[in-house]
């Protein structure tokens, strides 16, 4: 038992080997820099023609994967686009109607003022013309009455002058 | 009788409820009665407290005061009609609104009756300690053809020396 236990032993430390062996011939040994980037540069430098991805592939890999967010960019680009455009329509159209409302509140005002101003005017001219009138009134008649007053006596005396001669006929 | 009581309740907190709708802010006073007397206005105005805050902060620009004017009035109605030639109704409406204001505390600010004209000129506020609420004024003029009644009510503070002030800013040609 304890012979086939050395065999097997034996055969697998072989086996282990040999598969050890096979790798370190499929990467090749290459004397690389210290530096990081450096080094992973000169693993794919070092690589045979036949083990490099072709470009084609490559292309193919990133369109596939992550980069095709990055080729579909565009048709966000153009939604995003045409959303803006819309918004900045409706705010454009939106400034529009406001102005065109302020438009028409201000004319609606002005045609309110007109309106009370003529009201005003009228009232204006009505009292000053009444006020006019009461005024040539109140210095008419003080002037009349003082006439009339003055005139009074003469008057009188030329009524008592004649009745002597009514009385003779 | 109880469902009764019940009905006659619910219409009385509807009522309740309603009566604020129907009222008027101060010194507003209501034209609605005018236009089943002669029709469709030739000129109807509604100018509400936003419109004029709108005016008013475009005019501040111009002139802070005139803005301040414009922000202090809530509304602007107007309503011009024509009268062809039926002043007398026109006038008779103007006394019975006038008696209405009065009887609802509107001062009177200026009465002209030219009887020989057929004019009517009427003017009155409304003012609670000391500051103007309402401005109502009332004109039936044979001056265009046909005559023309005019009236136009201005709610909120407004001194009748600044409507000059307004008018100037507002670049309007009153004439």
């Amino acid at each position: 038992m304890k012979h086939n236990e050395s065999e097997y032993l034996d055969k697998l430390f072989a086996t282990s080997s040999d598969v050890t062996d096979e790798v370190e011939v499929d990467i090749p040994q290459a004397e690389l820099t210290e530096g990081l980037t450096e080094k992973l540069y000169g693993i794919a430098e070092t690589l045979p023609e036949s083990a490099k991805p072709a470009q084609s592939e490559l292309i193919a890999q990133v369109s596939q994967g992550a980069g095709a967010k990055i080729f579909a960019f565009p048709k966000y680009a153009a939604v995003a686009a045409s959303l803006f455009v819309a918004v900045m329509g409706f705010q454009f159209y939106q400034q529009q109607k406001t102005l065109r409302q302020l438009e028409q509140a201000q004319a609606d005002l002005a045609t309110a003022l007109h309106y009370l101003g003529e009201a005003n005017r009228i009232a204006r001219s009505e009292v000053l013309g009444s006020l006019q009138d009461n005024m040539q009134k109140a210095a008419v008649k003080p002037a009349v009455r003082m006439s009339r007053d003055a005139l009074m006596p003469k008057f009188n005396d030329r009524e008592f002058e004649n009745k002597p001669r009514n009385h003779s006929l | 009788m109880k469902n009764m009581k019940h009905v006659l309740l619910l219409t009385f907190l509807a009522l309740l409820i309603s009566a604020p709708a129907f009222a008027l802010a101060k010194g507003q006073i209501d034209f609605a009665d005018l236009s089943s007397h002669y029709g469709e206005p030739k000129v109807e105005i509604n100018l509400s407290s936003s419109l004029m805050k709108m005016i008013g902060s475009f005019a501040d620009a111009e002139d802070p005061e005139v803005g301040n004017i414009l922000a202090n009035l809530e509304s602007i109605k107007v309503r011009v009609y024509n009268l062809n030639g039926k002043l007398e109704k026109a006038n008779s409406t103007v006394d019975t609104v006038s008696s209405q204001l009065r009887s609802d505390n509107w001062e009177t600010l200026v009465t002209v009756n030219d009887n020989e004209e057929n004019q009517k000129v009427r003017i009155f506020s409304k003012s609670t300690e000391n500051v103007i609420d309402g401005v109502v004024v009332m004109v039936v003029s044979p001056e265009k053809e046909g005559g023309e009644a005019v009236f136009i009510n201005i709610v909120g503070e407004i001194d009748p020396e600044q409507i000059s002030k307004v008018t100037e800013t507002l670049d309007i040609d009153i004439n």
